[in-house]
């Protein structure tokens, strides 16, 4: 396991909102999809994660139903709404050109322009 | 399958802890197979699932408090959105319906605003303390009688109880000239400390200093706001600044502040008493006494006090035996509304029953509003809304209604109260400084938002009670609720009883004032003009150049194209000013000592009994003989006559009038008309006259009859004055007519407004017979039909339905006319020729109601006759 990085604020969020675009998931796929994709080096835990779809239930981004699994389990399914895609969109295009600066800057190789 | 997850009430935290728990338990499981098929051990695999959320307890009460959180908002959002829905739900409704929208809100605006207005009236008149210092203190002395300037000067010095005595005297006309046009002032004296006692501070300037009583040091003034501004232009610099007052030359010494009122309302400047012991007025009464309880002090033992110097005070100023009865000292404030409290009283009982009125017919709106739309609530609930929804949806409604009524309300206070003041006796106290009342305009609300729930949860909970399944089998005219109606027809019983009342008080009034306008008051108040003239020239230093003024005026002024007629006497009848003087006969001595009884007397000049239309019943009238110089002569009024000289002619003897006859002994030349000088309804006032050359009083009011009408020849009046001495004012310029006018002028604003409130009320009424009586045909419309079918005639259903309405008003009308005879009892001191149980005034109202009833059915009676048999058999 690759050393943990720690979180931006604000960023699980964002991260949630793209684990649901793929459709919508339980919070095992959530958390799946998340320690997958970073190969478990988010620090993030499954609490905070829960927490974190309470929010954006909250806020209308997601909303959430009870159903059964294949295997006859009940779990509460999450699906990114309207609203909540929107939010992705707009939270990934600033990051991306956040990024892109910061980036850049902090490779910057000379002192003066 | 899925299912909607429901909203959780606040108080379903079991459920939330319970979802929590699943939804973990679900995710460990998952992630503990998820390890299993990557080649771990069960137990191994479970061990990391674990891990992965934590110390599971902490965990589950974490996750319990942020879904709690999340619920919470939730709900708090989903009810604001409801709300706003319900609002704009409400609002369409309203606009859907004008008709029941205008007039429930019209009924809301005006109970509310009728009431806010009165009742702020009431409140800043009667309830309000008085804006001195410690008001509670004051007090009025001997409130019944004026004093002089000796009995003031020896209660200052001799009151125990009375920390302080001041003295007020009302109603000095005082002539103002160097400042602008010569102006009559509506003035009055004071003693010096009449306004430390008050506790009141200047608003420039200063107050009156302790010596200023004095001879020599009295002529200082103060002025109004009001005069400061309009004839000194707010000039702060006025203080110090010395004009002519009457001829004296007097210096301003400050300015009250805008708000200042005491005594008497409507005065321009304050001006020192004159105390001068060597003066014979010394002893005159005429000042009203106020004074401040000394601490520990009450009312009675002020009275006691008072009551303990009446011998001494008695044989020290030489007053007559009876000097001293009904001597007491009364509350200020008491003693200053006490005149109005009636008056106020009754109005505002009578906007009460308007109020009643308007909430009874909000109720029978919102009633036969809700019953309207049974059907539609009916189908409501079977598409699922919850008993709730429908019972918040009305509410929203009716307090909307409420809301919005209410406000009109407060627009509709203010301008009532702007209404009051102008039609309010403007002698009413502090009336200029009322102004709607912040508290009673939060009572009004109260009672307007409590007043829309009331209306709205009766409604409510009878619409609540639908059985989806009955109102919809049934039509919608038969599902109207049996107690919905009974309660509708109560409204309409009490509606009418109240409307009954206001009409029988506006009835008795108008019944009052055709009396008082037909009463024959012994002069003929209409086609003349009056005004004051008080010349204070120099060049009329001798009263009988002042006595030959007069007559050379009336002369002129009686020149006039369009004069018929000038007169003149010091104040006229009914002006409110009657000079009374101790009454001696020659023939029959009264012992010394004894109580001697008061007579009216007037000094008359010019034409003043043919310009007043007095007739002359015996004798003869004032000539241009009755010179200073000729034998002193006096005129007697005819109950004067009758009361003294009752199987004899008085013409020929001589009688003695206080200091109207300057203690000479008169000669009685003739009888005259009585006049009813004191008020329209005081028959008998026992008056004499002299002749104004015997008694060179140096101001007069005239009267000039004119052929047309009066105010157009006041101009010529204005030129011939001045053609004397433009230096005087001709003052309080206006028609016989108005001063009778003013005379029954509190009468005059008490019927006025009852006739208002009684029309409204009796519109209010009306819309609910109407309402009821249309709402049941409409519930009827099938038995009329079948009726029809059968040969019914027109005007036998007619006549059905009207019948119903009028049955409603009869108990209506006949509790209301109990109601009248009850509250008639209030209006007692205020009718004049009319019992307040007048039968055919009762009647005629009853008539009246019953008329308007009729009419008010009538309209729903001919539709209900119009119905088409065929299209009501067939159902909707």
């Amino acid at each position: 396991m690759a050393q943990e990085l720690p979180l931006l604020k604000g960023t699980v969020d964002m991260l949630v909102l793209k684990a649901l675009s793929w459709g919508p998931m339980h919070g095992f796929g959530i958390s799946l999809w998340l320690d997958s994709q970073s190969k478990g080096s988010l620090g993030l835990d499954d609490s905070s994660m829960y927490q974190v779809l309470h929010r954006l239930e909250e806020r209308k981004l997601v909303s959430a139903e009870w159903r059964t699994t294949d295997n006859n389990r009940r779990a509460r399914v999450y699906t990114l709404t309207r609203a909540g895609r929107a939010q992705l969109d707009a939270q990934t295009d600033n990051w991306l050109r956040y990024s892109r600066v910061v980036t850049a800057l902090m490779t910057a190789r000379s002192g003066t322009a | 399958m899925s299912a909607r997850i429901p909203r959780l009430q606040p108080d379903g935290s079991a459920d939330i802890d319970r979802e929590i728990r699943e939804e973990l338990a679900t995710h460990i499981a998952m992630w503990t197979e998820h390890y299993v098929a990557r080649g771990l051990s069960r137990d191994a695999a479970e061990r990391r699932a674990l891990a992965r959320v934590g110390e599971l307890q902490v965990t589950l009460d974490t996750l319990s408090a942020s879904a709690r959180h999340r619920e919470d908002f939730m709900n708090r959002r989903e009810w604001w959105a409801a709300l706003r829905a319900d609002v704009s739900f409400a609002l369409r409704q309203m606009i859907r319906q004008p008709a029941f929208t205008l007039v429930a809100l019209l009924t809301f605006a005006l109970g509310i605003g009728a009431n806010t207005a009165m009742f702020s009236v009431v409140r800043g008149v009667l309830l309000r303390p008085l804006p001195y210092r410690e008001p509670e203190r004051l007090a009025a002395i001997w409130p019944t009688r004026a004093i002089s300037n000796a009995e003031l000067v020896y209660l200052q010095h001799n009151a125990r109880s009375l920390s302080d005595v001041a003295a007020f005297s009302p109603g000095w006309g005082i002539a103002m000239t160097g400042a602008g046009d010569p102006r009559q002032l509506a003035a009055a004296r004071t003693s010096t400390n009449f306004f430390q006692m008050l506790g009141v501070q200047p608003a420039l300037g200063r107050v009156f200093a302790p010596t200023e009583s004095d001879p020599g040091n009295w002529d200082v003034a103060i002025l109004s706001h009001g005069l400061w501004l309009t004839q000194f232009g707010g000039d702060a610099s006025v203080v110090g600044r010395v004009v002519d007052m009457d001829g004296q030359p007097t210096r301003i010494v400050g300015v009250m502040p805008a708000s200042f009122e005491a005594i008497q309302s409507g005065v321009e400047a304050w001006l020192p008493l004159q105390i001068d012991p060597k003066s014979p007025f010394y002893t005159g009464q005429t000042a009203i006494a106020v004074g401040r309880l000394a601490p520990r002090a009450t009312l009675a033992s002020a009275t006691t006090e008072l009551a303990s110097f009446v011998p001494r005070m008695r044989a020290a100023f030489n007053y007559t035996e009876d000097y001293g009865r009904g001597v007491t000292v009364v509350g200020l404030q008491e003693n200053l509304t006490g005149g109005t409290r009636r008056v106020l009283l009754v109005l505002l009982g009578a906007v009460a029953a308007l109020v009643l009125i308007a909430v009874a017919n909000v109720g029978n709106l919102m009633l036969a509003h809700t019953n309207a739309r049974h059907r539609e609530l009916a189908i409501r609930r079977a598409l699922g809304a919850s008993r709730q929804q429908i019972v918040r949806q009305l509410l929203v409604q009716s307090l909307l209604i409420a809301v919005i009524g209410g406000l009109l309300g407060v627009g509709a206070g203010v301008l009532g109260m702007a209404a009051l003041k102008v039609m309010l006796p403007a002698t009413l106290p502090m009336l200029s400084t009322v102004s709607l009342d912040v508290g009673v305009l939060t009572v009004c609300a109260a009672v307007t938002i409590a007043s829309g729930l009331g209306f709205g949860i009766g409604p409510a909970a009878l619409a609540s009670r639908v059985d989806p399944d009955g109102a919809l089998r049934v039509s919608a005219a038969d599902s109207g609720s049996r107690a919905s109606l009974s309660m509708r027809r109560a409204f309409v019983v009490a509606e009418v009883a109240l409307a009954v009342v206001l009409v029988a008080g506006a009835g008795l009034m108008a019944e009052t004032l055709w009396r008082l306008n037909r009463l024959n008051i012994g002069f003929d108040p209409r086609g003349a003009l009056t005004f004051r003239i008080q010349p204070t020239s120099g060049q009329l230093t001798t009263p009988q150049q002042t006595a030959r003024y007069f007559d050379e005026l009336a002369h002129r002024l009686s020149l006039i194209p369009g004069v018929v007629g000038v007169g003149a006497a010091q104040h006229l009848p009914l002006s409110g000013f009657n000079w009374n003087g101790s009454l001696d006969i020659e023939s029959h001595p009264i012992p010394t000592n004894a109580a001697h009884p008061s007579v009216v007397w007037r000094s008359v000049t010019g034409d003043y009994f043919g310009t007043m239309r007095i007739p002359l019943l015996r004798g003869r009238l004032f000539t241009a003989n009755d010179t200073r110089d000729a034998p002193a002569v006096i005129i007697i009024s005819a109950s004067m006559a009758a009361h003294y000289w009752p199987d004899r002619n008085p013409i020929g003897e001589r009688i003695r009038v206080g200091n109207g006859t300057n203690k000479n002994w008169a000669t009685i030349i003739g009888v005259v008309g009585d006049v009813r000088s004191a008020a329209p309804d005081a028959a008998g006032v026992e008056e004499v006259y002299r002749p104004n050359a015997q008694q060179n009083l140096r101001f007069m009011h005239f009267v000039v009859r004119t052929a047309g009408n009066p105010m157009s020849v006041v101009s010529s009046v204005r030129a011939v004055v001045h053609s004397f001495d433009p230096t005087v004012p001709v003052a309080e310029v206006q028609s016989l007519g108005d001063i009778f006018a003013t005379s029954i002028g509190t009468r005059r604003t008490v019927a006025m407004l009852l006739a208002a409130f009684a029309v409204l009320g009796t519109l209010l009424g009306a819309i609910g017979i109407y309402g009821v009586v249309a709402y049941s045909v409409g519930q009827r419309t099938r038995e009329l039909g079948i009726r029809t079918a059968l040969g019914a005639v027109e005007r036998h259903i007619t006549w059905m339905v009207v019948r119903d309405g009028l049955q409603l008003s009869m108990i209506g009308v006949a509790i209301g006319i109990s109601g009248a005879l009850v509250a008639g009892r209030a209006l007692q001191a205020l009718v004049f020729g009319v019992h307040t149980t007048d039968p055919i005034v009762l009647s005629a109202v009853a008539t009246c109601a019953m008329l308007v009833a009729a009419a008010a059915s009538y309209g729903p009676a001919r539709r209900a006759a119009r119905v088409d048999p065929l299209a009501a058999l067939r159902g909707e």
